[in-house]
């Protein structure tokens, strides 16, 4: 069974937390790059993506970049985020639909979301695995959680459809 | 318009605030910041239909921002003044009761409202919100299908049927309503963009070629910043040649490189350091 680790957990959910902050009651996601082995994988970095229902098209336009970006800096991509619009961590349709997308990336690919229904002062967060490439199974040890203070930083991200709407924006770096 | 709220002069106030009734938008932080002061203090320099639409814009606005008592204020001297068996008035009290999540007491005052007047347009698009609200989209469907059938020239419920679907997955749904929106607003690009997207979900090789010509269409109604519509080209185009019916179609090569070149340009107007992710996008032969 592969371990999900990361060094970067602070950073990671501070994207996702303000991903979903610069879209109240909308849902978000994006994508998750990092690195594997055979019983590990280290997440490195989120990638917003999208805001509003997510179209097949943007899933799949923003992954050739995201997986170009991630090869340009030895990473992969190793999964994905989302945050529903009512804040509740649900594998519902629309998201399995993005996370099979993500698994023809990666056999073991992650799902990530943040449960803001439940979270108080700590954010908390909920996550799945492919588990090889059978069904989504919810990760019990994540290495993910985090004071909402610690992570909390007034700057926006900005996600691929922003830059579809000014090409100067930074999505992907 | 944001310079106009922040001059902070009562005309200007009252211009934003008017500015926003019109466009049937909502500000509700600058309403509730800008407008509540306006009607407390200087409601004098109202005229009596205005002061009465400000307060309802006020009120609407505390709502959304939670601000229970300026809510509970302005909707207690909106019944004074106007009663509340006026079927305007039930409507913001059925609001009220939505936003205390009290459903089943909303939808009753709606239900009354359209015993009253079956096409009261507010009260149905309530009812229909109030359906959404309680998770049945169902339900929501079914009452956005019935106010259609009344009001079949409201762009704004076709987007919110079409939304819904999309957000069920049922695409194939959600394509007559995008075409609704087309048959009324036919210059629009940004339909035509979005009726692309949905097409390119259904999935499949007329479906992605009827989405290419969509998003072509898009362009050519309106080239400057329509990046959306480039990439759906090239993403359309892509998915095309990955088909057997669309695998080598030379026609199909074409607009694909003629979209990536007009990215290129693009990038290298705006940020050239971007061009080098277009290498991301390779034809599949």
């Amino acid at each position: 069974m592969v371990k999900y680790l990361s060094d970067s957990e602070k950073e990671i959910l501070s994207v996702i937390y303000r991903h979903s902050l610069a879209h109240p009651s909308q849902f978000v996601f994006g994508a998750l790059l990092g690195r594997s082995n055979d019983s590990k994988v280290t997440i490195e970095s989120a990638v917003p993506i999208h805001h509003g229902h997510p179209l097949n098209i943007f899933i799949e336009v923003s992954l050739y970049q995201v997986d170009f970006v991630a090869k340009s800096k030895d990473l992969q991509v190793i999964g994905c985020y989302f945050v529903s619009e009512d804040g509740n961590p649900t594998m519902s349709n629309a998201v399995i639909n993005i996370a099979e997308a993500f698994k023809t990336q990666f056999n073991n690919a992650i799902v990530l979301s943040l449960d803001l229904e439940s979270s108080g002062q700590k954010l908390k967060t909920k996550g799945w695995s492919s588990d090889s490439g059978k069904s989504w199974r919810e990760i019990s040890d994540l290495p993910f959680s985090g004071e909402f203070d610690s992570i909390h930083d007034d700057k926006k991200p900005s996600d691929f459809l922003d830059h579809l709407e000014n090409l100067q924006v930074n999505w992907v770096t | 318009m944001a310079d106009l709220w922040k001059s902070g002069s009562i005309a200007d106030v009252r211009e934003s605030l008017r500015y926003l009734r019109q466009n049937r938008s909502r500000d509700s932080e600058r309403v509730l910041k800008y407008g509540y002061p306006l009607i407390k203090k200087n409601s004098s320099s109202l005229e009596n239909i205005e002061l009465w639409e400000v307060y309802e814009q006020v009120y609407i606005a505390a709502l959304d921002s939670h601000n229970n008592s300026i809510a509970n204020e302005l909707l207690d001297k909106i019944i004074r003044q106007h009663g509340a068996k006026s079927l305007r008035v039930m409507t913001l009290i059925g609001m009220r009761k939505e936003q205390q999540e009290e459903y089943e007491e909303a939808e009753k005052i709606y239900g009354q409202i359209l015993a009253i007047d079956p096409t009261h347009q507010n009260a149905m698009k309530r009812q229909i919100a109030v359906r959404k609200e309680a998770g049945d989209l169902e339900g929501a469907i079914k009452l956005l299908n019935d106010y259609l059938k009344i009001f079949l020239g409201d762009t704004d419920a076709w987007l919110e049927l079409a939304d819904i679907f999309i957000g069920l997955q049922m695409y194939k749904n959600a394509l007559p309503c995008y075409e609704e929106i087309i048959l009324a607003h036919p210059q629009n690009h940004h339909i035509y963009s979005k009726y692309a997207e949905v097409l390119y979900s259904v999935g499949g090789y007329e479906a992605f070629k009827m989405a290419r010509k969509n998003f072509a269409y898009s362009y050519e109604l309106c080239e400057k910043g329509n990046h959306r519509a480039l990439y759906g080209i090239l993403m359309s185009s892509i998915s095309i040649a990955s088909t057997k019916q669309g695998k080598g179609e030379k026609d199909n090569e074409t607009l694909f490189h003629w979209a990536l070149d007009q990215l290129k340009e693009e990038y290298k107007r705006e940020d050239p350091s971007k061009l080098k992710f277009l290498d991301a996008y390779v034809l599949q032969e």
